[in-house]
C-alpha cells in the first residue's frame, strides 16, 4: 500500500491489453493498451469520435471488446454487462445524471442495494451510513433531502457518493465539468483529489486541457482509435498534448474559399446578447461568408444556435437584420426573417421521421405560406431542381424520412430551407452521424450556398470541420464568444482557447 | 460522531413521519372542520356526527381498495383501466360460485383473488414485454373481460350467503367491520411501499426507469408485480362490493366508474401520473375527499349534477396545485 502512490514500476491496478473493437465497417479501437494505477488520476483525452467513449464502454462492461483483455490486480477479468463491471469495483459517473428526483439522498444512494433485515428496510441504518458517506466526502447535505430539489452540482456530488458508497476501486468520470459552473468545478476537483488520496484508480475524461493539467497525474491520448500517447502529465505541456490529439485534416474534403467578398447583404448582427447560458454575445453574420463557431460541450454552443433560431431567443440584446431591428422570440419569426435552422438533433428536431420525405421537404413552405402541400407539376419541377442542387436522388418521395441514411436526411433538412430560399442558415453539428462521402457533399454545398450570397453559421464541436469550412472561426467558452481566428489558425491554439486557462 | 447520530435520531424520525403525511390530508381535515357549521345549519339529517363520518368511510371502502391497487401501478408510471371490469368479474363470479352456500366462501374468495392477480400479470406482460401503452393494454383487457361477462351473464347471477355479507355489514367493537378492513389494507400497503425493498424499487422504477435499470433493479419484474397487486386488489374490491350488494351483475364495476375514480383519487392524493411520487395515505385522503363531497352534498340535498361539477373542479385544482408546487421545488 505504501508504494501505491509513488512507485512508477508498481503493478498497475487495472490494465487494458490490446483492446480492439469494430462496429460494422468502423474500427473504433485498434489494439489499445493502457495501465491505470491506484492513487492516481488518469486523464483520457481525444477528439470527438476518436474512440474515447468506446474505450470507456469497454471499461464499464457496456460493450465487449472484439480482442484484448482487461486485467485487474494481475488477474484477467471479463465484463459483458455493466453489473459485472460493478462487481469488479468499476463504477462510472455519467455525464447525464441517473438519479431519482422524488427520493431522498439516502434512498438514492441505496437504490438497488437497499439494506434489508428480515424483509424490512433498515431506514435508520441507511440514513446513518449515508450521513457517514456524506461526511467522509465533506458534502454538507442532510440524507433526508429530496434529490430533485438540489442544484446540478450537488446532484453530481450525490452521484459520486453513490459510486463510492460501496466497494469501488476504479471510478470513471465522463466529462464531469461540462454542466458545472467554475466554483462547482473547484469543489468537484477537491473531492476527486480526496478520492485519489483514499487509494482509488480515477479515470478522468475531458476535453479541457486546463483540467487535465490541473488534476491528472497521467494522461492518455486516443486518436483515430489508437493510443497516441500515454505519459505522466508532468512530462508534457498542453501544446504537445493537443498536437497529439489532433486528427488528420480532411483537406481534400473541404472546398476552396473564394476570398473576402466584403460586406454583402444579408447581415445578421447580435449585440450584447444574453440568454440561458449565454452572455455578451456579439456576433455578425455576413452574406457570402461561412462563420464557424467552435465550442466544447457545455460552452453554450447549442444554446447560441437555439437563440439565433428564437427558441428561446436572447433575453437581452439587440438583433438586427440588414441594419433593421428584428424581434427573434420564436421560430416563426426566425423563418419569416429568412433564417433556416438545421438542428443538432436531426432525428427529433430536424425531421418528422415517420413522415414522407416529401412532407418533410415541404414543411417550411407550408408553415410560411399556409399552403397545404398538394403536389402540382410546377412544384415537382422545383423539387427536382432543389434535390439536384443538394445531390439527393430519392427513389420514393413518399417513403418515410427514417428510411434515409444520415447524410440524405440532412440533405432533406437543407432542401427544406432552400425551397423557401432562406438567406441565413444556422447549422448545428451539420455532419454528426453522417458518413464521410456525404460530409464532403454537405461541405461543398454549404460553400456553394455561401457563394450565392447566403450568410451561413456552422456551430460544431469538431474542430477540423470548423477550421476546414469556415471563413472565420469564433471560439465559444463559458457562454460567450472568446476569440476569433482566421481559418488557417493552428488547431492547437483554437483548442487551448476553447478549453480555458489553467486555474490552478 | 456517534452521539451526534443518536441525538439526531428522534428529530429526524419525527420529521420523516411528518413528511409522510401527505399535504392533501390537511386539506381533508380542513374540509371536515369547515363542514361542521355548514351541516349544523343546513343538513336534513342532523349535523356532523360520528354516524356521518362512519357512513362516509363505509361507502368509500370499495373505491379505497381499488385505489390502493391503482397507487401501485401509478407509482411505477403505469396505469390500470381494467379495474372496473375486474370488479364486475369478481362480483359476478363470487355470487355465481357461492350461490348462497356459506361453505363455498373458502373456495370462491381465494380463487377470485388469484384470478384478479393473474389478470394483473397479463396487463403487466402486455405493458413490459410487448411494450403496449398501459392505457391501451389495460383498456383492452378490461373490454375483453366485459365482453366475456356480458355473453355469459345477463343479470344478477346467484347470490352470496348471509354470512358473507357480514364482511360489509358486520360490526366489530361497535364499529362497522369495513373500517377495520380498510385500516388493515392501508397499513399493509403502506408497509410494503415504505418498509420493503419492493416498495423502494417501485418508487425507483417510477422515478427514473433507466436509472433504476442501471442500479441493477429488475424493472420488468417490479412493473409486473405492481400490476399483479392492482389486479388482486381490484378483485378484492369486487369481493367487498358483492358482499354489500348481495349479488353481482356485469355492470356493477363500470357503473361505479371505479377505473377513473380510482385514478382521480390517487392523483388527488398527490401522486404523479408519470410515477415515482405518491403514497397510500395520500390515496386514502383522495378517496375520502371524493367520498366526503358525496356525503356532504347528499346531506345538504344539493343537486347531484352540481356535485359532479365540483368533483371535477377539485381534481383539476389538486393536480394544478401539485404541479405548481413541484415547479417551485425545481426553481
Amino acid at each position: 500500500m505504501g508504494m501505491a502512490g509513488t512507485a512508477i514500476g508498481a503493478e498497475p491496478t487495472l490494465s487494458l491489453r490490446n483492446i480492439s473493437k469494430r462496429y460494422g465497417a468502423v474500427q473504433a479501437l485498434t489494439s489499445v493498451s493502457v495501465d491505470f494505477f491506484r492513487g492516481r488520476v488518469h486523464g483520457l483525452v481525444g477528439e470527438n469520435g476518436a474512440g474515447k467513449s468506446t474505450l470507456m464502454k469497454v471499461l464499464t462492461g457496456a460493450v465487449a471488446p472484439d480482442e484484448g483483455d482487461c486485467m485487474m490486480d494481475g488477474r484477467q477479468i471479463v465484463m459483458n454487462h455493466p453489473r459485472e463491471a460493478q462487481a469488479h469495483g468499476i463504477s462510472i459517473v455519467h455525464q447525464e445524471l441517473n438519479l431519482f428526483p422524488h427520493r431522498t439522498i439516502a434512498e438514492n444512494i441505496f437504490a438497488g442495494r437497499e439494506l434489508v433485515v428480515g424483509g424490512r428496510l433498515q431506514i435508520q441504518a441507511m440514513w446513518t451510513r449515508t450521513a457517514e458517506i456524506l461526511r467522509r466526502l465533506e458534502i454538507d447535505l442532510d440524507p433526508d433531502t429530496l434529490v430533485g430539489g438540489l442544484s446540478v452540482a450537488s446532484q453530481q456530488m450525490i452521484e459520486i457518493a453513490r459510486s463510492v458508497a460501496f466497494d469501488v476501486s476504479v471510478l470513471i468520470f465522463d466529462e464531469p465539468t461540462a454542466t458545472l459552473a467554475e466554483d462547482d468545478c473547484r469543489v468537484l476537483f477537491s473531492l476527486i483529489r480526496k478520492l485519489r488520496a483514499s487509494g482509488l484508480v480515477i479515470i478522468y475524461i475531458s476535453h479541457r486541457m486546463a483540467e487535465i493539467f490541473d488534476l491528472c497525474d497521467e494522461v492518455t491520448v486516443i486518436k483515430d482509435g489508437r493510443k497516441a500517447l500515454s505519459t505522466p502529465t508532468a512530462d508534457v505541456d498542453p501544446e504537445q498534448l493537443v498536437s497529439a490529439m489532433i486528427g488528420r485534416r480532411l483537406e481534400e474534403y473541404y472546398p476552396p474559399r473564394k476570398g473576402v467578398l466584403g460586406h454583402a447583404k444579408p447581415t445578421l448582427t447580435i449585440n450584447g446578447g444574453f440568454g440561458q447560458n449565454l452572455s455578451s454575445i456579439n456576433l455578425e453574420l455576413r452574406g457570402g461568408e461561412i462563420t464557424g463557431v467552435f465550442g466544447l460541450k457545455g460552452s453554450g454552443r447549442s444554446e447560441l444556435a437555439y437563440a439565433l433560431w428564437g427558441s428561446p431567443g436572447f433575453r437581452e440584446g439587440a438583433v438586427k437584420l440588414d441594419g433593421r431591428p428584428l424581434t427573434l422570440t420564436n421560430a416563426r419569426q426566425a423563418m419569416r426573417a429568412g433564417i433556416g435552422f438545421v438542428p443538432e438533433d436531426r432525428k427529433n428536431e430536424g425531421l418528422a421521421l415517420e413522415h414522407a420525405i416529401r412532407k418533410n421537404f415541404l414543411l417550411a413552405k407550408c408553415v410560411l405560406t399556409g399552403w397545404l402541400g398538394v403536389p402540382d407539376p410546377a412544384g415537382a419541377r422545383a423539387t427536382q431542381a432543389i434535390f439536384d442542387r443538394v445531390a439527393f436522388a430519392p427513389t420514393d418521395l413518399e417513403a418515410p424520412a427514417s428510411s434515409l441514411s444520415g447524410g440524405n436526411q440532412q440533405k432533406v433538412v437543407l432542401s427544406k430551407w432552400l425551397l423557401v430560399d432562406a438567406q441565413i442558415l444556422i447549422l448545428a453539428e451539420p455532419t454528426r452521424g453522417v458518413d464521410i462521402g456525404a460530409k464532403a457533399t454537405i461541405y461543398g454545398l454549404l460553400r456553394k450556398l455561401a457563394d450565392e450570397g447566403r450568410a451561413i453559421l456552422v456551430l460544431s464541436s469538431e474542430l477540423p470541420e470548423v477550421l476546414g469550412i469556415s471563413d472565420r472561426v469564433l471560439v465559444m467558452r463559458d457562454g460567450t464568444l472568446v476569440a476569433e481566428f482566421p481559418p488557417d489558425a493552428a488547431e492547437a491554439d483554437v483548442l487551448l482557447e476553447a478549453g480555458g486557462k489553467l486555474h490552478a | 460522531m456517534h452521539s451526534l447520530i443518536v441525538n439526531l435520531g428522534p428529530r429526524v424520525r419525527w420529521r420523516r413521519i411528518l413528511r409522510r403525511v401527505p399535504p392533501i390530508f390537511w386539506a381533508l381535515m380542513l374540509m371536515l372542520l369547515l363542514s361542521v357549521p355548514l351541516l349544523a345549519v343546513y343538513s336534513r339529517a342532523g349535523g356532523m356526527s360520528w354516524a356521518f363520518i362512519s357512513n362516509m368511510l363505509e361507502r368509500s371502502v370499495t373505491l379505497a381498495i381499488v385505489a390502493v391497487g391503482q397507487t401501485f401501478v401509478i407509482l411505477v408510471g403505469s396505469v390500470d383501466l381494467s379495474v372496473a371490469f375486474v370488479i364486475s368479474l369478481a362480483a359476478v363470479l363470487a355470487s355465481f360460485i357461492m350461490q348462497g352456500d356459506p361453505s363455498m366462501i373458502a373456495v370462491a374468495v381465494p380463487l377470485i383473488l388469484l384470478g384478479g392477480a393473474l389478470i394483473g400479470v397479463v396487463n403487466g406482460v402486455l405493458v413490459t414485454r410487448l411494450n403496449v401503452n398501459p392505457l391501451i393494454a389495460t383498456l383492452g383487457t378490461g373490454l375483453i373481460i366485459q365482453g366475456v361477462l356480458n355473453t355469459s351473464f345477463q343479470n344478477f347471477a346467484g347470490s352470496v350467503p348471509r354470512e358473507y355479507q357480514q364482511l360489509a355489514y358486520g360490526r366489530l367493537l361497535g364499529l362497522p367491520a369495513p373500517i377495520f378492513l380498510l385500516a388493515a389494507l392501508v397499513a399493509l400497503a403502506s408497509f410494503v411501499l415504505v418498509r420493503t425493498r419492493f416498495g423502494a424499487h417501485l418508487y425507483a422504477v417510477g422515478g427514473n426507469k433507466e436509472a433504476a435499470r442501471l442500479a441493477g433493479i429488475r424493472t420488468t419484474r417490479v412493473i409486473m408485480l405492481a400490476h399483479a397487486i392492482a389486479g388482486l386488489l381490484a378483485a378484492a374490491a369486487g369481493l367487498f362490493l358483492v358482499s354489500r350488494l348481495g349479488s353481482g351483475a356485469p355492470w356493477v364495476g363500470p357503473d361505479g366508474i371505479y377505473d377513473l375514480e380510482s385514478i382521480a383519487a390517487v392523483v388527488v392524493g398527490g401522486a404523479l401520473l408519470a410515477g415515482g411520487r405518491g403514497g397510500v395515505f395520500g390515496t386514502l385522503a383522495g378517496v375520502l375527499i371524493l367520498g366526503f363531497i358525496d356525503s356532504l352534498f347528499n346531506q345538504l340535498g344539493i343537486d347531484p349534477y352540481l356535485k359532479q361539477v365540483l368533483r371535477g373542479a377539485i381534481i383539476i385544482a389538486a393536480v394544478a396545485v401539485y404541479s405548481i408546487r413541484s415547479r417551485e421545488e425545481v426553481a
